[in-house]
């Protein structure tokens, strides 16, 4: 009797173990724009998971890019959304990185659904400035050294146009998030900065068509959805399945595009060799 | 010293030692106030300074808080604005502006203001004058507004500068307003290029202004402000309070005075006038009628009781005066008779002579005594005696020309002063007087003569020798067998009398 009161207490004790585990995903995503505005927009996505997985998500904005990584390589997050550089470089430092998916947006010049974007090197157009040598001297901001669109990708546009932005700009600041380049462009306190197009486009539907182009980028692969070796297998087919199945019409692409501006229109299942271009350009 | 002085004396000291301790108290009363205020005001400065002082103390913590993390040096070193930003705007609850600049003196960050950033801040003095290991303590205008800057360098390795850490707060009314216990009675005004004011709707005069006290390290800012209390205006008003009052009391004191001394000069004249015109006669300087013209002339409306008594007075005098005419005249008359008497005769006829020496003029005495009066009196009494005296008397004025003088010279002896009449005119006039006498009738069977001696005034008599001629003549008469008229002939020994 006591043996089978100690086994139903074992099994039931393994139930409630494992419903447990379940129920504490931790998603973690990187700083791209206002924390408050990203855990509203992520908080559908998170409830849209655990409808599909059964999973109680917990949504995490993380500091900056080095705490993700961190987060992912201790395990303190399960899944996390990765800009295009931190996959990049966090997956040649932690190789057991899982790749999911990739997420991808809608063309504003096509209006395909497409898994990359760009990055723009804008002014305002009452600046009066029409190319890269009219900023020589003035002040520049790129948001983040982590940042693809706003920093790697950009630098690199000038680079190739023999340009070093410290010699070449007054002054560079990192202002981090692609918005407040824009609020810093409106406020006169730099000339040019880098921005997401993704970012540009929901720029001009607010304050509208205040902005000229300066640089374009060729097309980045978009943001990487990735989990941590540990993840088990079953729940990365899941997660992938979720993703893959996620409507265009669903509150979380329409919340995205709301309330960040991001064209967000679904997630694709390619694999880390997508993301090969950006090594390559990484390396020039 | 006068009635009328001391009298206003009187009058006058008591209110000028009422109005003295008036004044007197008011300028206690104003001491005390002036020096509660004063110990009142002492702290309440003392609390304001130390005030700023611990807010000059708490940006400069912060400025050496802000200017240590290796989070910041780094950022400031990559132009990190977000990271500044998020340091610098978790101190905006307690400081204005927040802000770090590069070695250039280009603003990486400034909270609260998020986007404004990339400027210049070269040319504002903390920039070249923050010391090497201390804060920069100042005001400085920054935005057009003057504020309180504390400033520090941002070093790595603790040498290379990087840039500077600026927190400021600025000098605003309302920030003023939060240093002063009451805005409405306390006043803290900045006072350098533009002047800033707790509280704009109260002014008051520059001297009003007081400095805080300040050590050298926070002169830089302290000795920019000044405090003044509004009660500062209470106190001025009770200063002009006591001004005013003093004025009107001294005003008042002597509108007072003024109107005393002539209220006292109406009432008191007459009284003094009485006195002058009675000391002056009787120091004799005045007679008794000028006296009473003089009591005459006071002005009797202004005073009645004074009025009164010049009135009193005046009948007085004329009561005197009559009285003393009485007496003159009861001195100079014969009591029975009522004719002059002898010490009146005396001076009528040194007059006289004086006057006929004068003018050369002649001048007779006749003397005339009744012949056997002594009989009569003893066979008729006294009575009748006298009455022969009066009838004698009344005959010798009856019959005399009016220039004549006519007295009892004693006894039954008369005499009479024949100014302007020889000797000769004089023995007619006499015989004639002789024959009335011999031919009066009395009551009585009285018989009664009278015998004359006559002598003419001549150069060089005296009243006695004259009179002794004349009594030489009369004599010679009663001899020669009385009832008749005789002349003493001219007496040239007479002269050397």
């Amino acid at each position: 009797m006591k043996a089978r009161i100690l086994l139903l207490a074992a099994v039931c004790s393994l139930g409630i173990y494992s419903q447990l585990q379940a129920e504490t995903v931790k998603l973690g995503i990187f700083p791209s724009n206002e924390p408050a505005r990203l855990y509203q927009v992520m908080e559908i996505f998170g409830d849209y998971l655990r409808e599909k997985t059964g999973d109680n998500i917990s949504v995490i904005v993380s500091h900056d890019y080095n705490e993700l990584g961190l987060r992912l390589r201790e395990g303190s997050i399960d899944i996390a959304w990765l800009n295009t550089l931190t996959y990049v470089r966090l997956k040649s430092v932690i190789p057991e990185m899982e790749y999911l998916a990739t997420y991808m947006e809608r063309s504003e010049r096509t209006g395909e659904v497409i898994p990359y974007y760009r990055s723009n090197i804008v002014c305002l157009k009452s600046s009066g400035f029409s190319s890269l040598e009219d900023i020589r001297d003035q002040m520049f901001a790129f948001t983040d050294p982590s940042s693809t669109s706003g920093y790697a990708y950009p630098n690199m546009m000038l680079k190739k146009r023999g340009i070093d932005p410290e010699s070449y700009f007054r002054k560079v600041f990192y202002l981090r998030q692609h918005d407040r380049v824009v609020e810093a462009l409106r406020h006169g306190s730099i000339a040019a900065g880098a921005i997401s197009d993704g970012t540009l486009s929901a720029a001009i539907r607010r304050y509208g068509d205040i902005f000229s182009v300066l640089a374009e980028s060729e097309p980045i692969p978009l943001d990487a959805i990735v989990s941590t070796a540990d993840f088990p297998s079953a729940r990365i087919e899941a997660y992938r399945a979720a993703l893959l199945s996620m409507p265009a019409e669903h509150p979380f692409f329409h919340a995205m595009q709301e309330v960040l501006g991001w064209n967000a229109a679904g997630f694709d299942v390619l694999d880390d060799g997508f993301y090969d271009s950006v090594r390559e350009a990484l390396k020039q | 010293m006068s009635f009328r002085q001391k009298l206003f004396l009187l009058i006058l000291i008591p209110f000028i030692l009422l109005t003295a301790l008036q004044i007197g108290g008011l300028q206690q009363l104003i001491k005390q106030i002036r020096k509660t205020r004063e110990q009142y005001e002492i702290s309440e400065i003392q609390t304001i300074a130390s005030r700023i002082e611990l807010m000059l103390r708490m940006m400069e913590n912060a400025a050496i808080n802000l200017s240590r993390p290796v989070e910041i040096r780094n950022a400031l070193e990559r132009g990190d604005n977000n990271t500044l930003y998020d340091w610098s705007s978790s101190f905006t609850q307690s400081f204005d502006t927040i802000l770090f600049s590069d070695q250039d003196g280009i603003v990486i960050a400034r909270a609260p203001d998020e986007f404004r950033f990339g400027d210049s801040i070269a040319h504002l003095p903390f920039f070249t004058g923050t010391p090497g290991d201390e804060c920069y303590l100042g005001v400085t205008e920054l935005d057009g507004v003057n504020s309180i800057t504390v400033s520090r360098l941002i070093k790595k390795y603790n040498d290379v500068v990087l840039g500077n850490v600026t927190i400021s707060i600025a000098i605003t009314p309302a920030r003023l307003a939060t240093l002063v216990r009451d805005p409405g009675e306390i006043l803290l005004v900045y006072t350098n290029s533009e002047r800033v004011s707790s509280n704009d709707s109260i002014r008051l005069r520059k001297d009003a202004y007081r400095e805080l006290p300040y050590t050298e390290k926070f002169a830089p800012v302290l000795s920019h402000f000044r405090i003044t209390f509004t009660d500062f205006s209470t106190y001025m008003r009770l200063l002009e309070l006591q001004r005013s009052m003093t004025i009107s009391s001294l005003l008042a004191l002597f509108i007072t005075s003024l109107v005393l001394f002539l209220l006292l000069r109406r009432e008191l004249r007459p009284y003094s006038y009485i006195t002058y015109a009675l000391i002056h006669y009787a120091e004799q300087k005045s007679d008794l009628a000028s006296t009473r013209e003089q009591l005459e002339t006071i002005p009797k409306n202004t005073n009645r009781d004074a009025g009164r008594i010049a009135a009193a007075l005046l009948r007085m005098l004329e009561a005197v005066q009559s009285n003393l005419s009485h007496i003159e005249t009861i001195a100079q008359k014969d009591a029975l008779t009522g004719l002059a008497n002898r010490r009146s005769l005396d001076s009528l006829l040194t007059a006289e002579i004086e006057k006929s020496a004068r003018y050369f003029s002649p001048l007779s005495v006749i003397l005339l005594d009744i012949d056997h009066f002594k009989e009569v009196n003893d066979n008729f009494g006294h009575q009748s005696g006298d009455t022969v005296l009066k009838r004698l008397a009344a005959l010798l004025e009856a019959n005399s020309r009016s220039s004549d003088l006519i007295g009892r010279w004693g006894g039954e002896e008369f005499m009479i002063i024949s100014p302007g009449s020889s000797s000769e005119k004089a023995r007619i006039y006499a015989e004639k007087l002789r024959d009335l006498l011999e031919n009066q009738n009395y009551s009585i069977k009285i018989q009664a003569t009278g015998s004359f001696g006559i002598a003419g005034y001549q150069s060089g008599d005296s009243v006695s020798s004259l009179i002794e001629r004349a009594d030489r003549a009369l004599y010679r008469a009663k001899t020669g067998g009385r009832n008749r008229v005789e002349i003493e002939p001219p007496d040239q020994a007479g002269k050397s009398v």
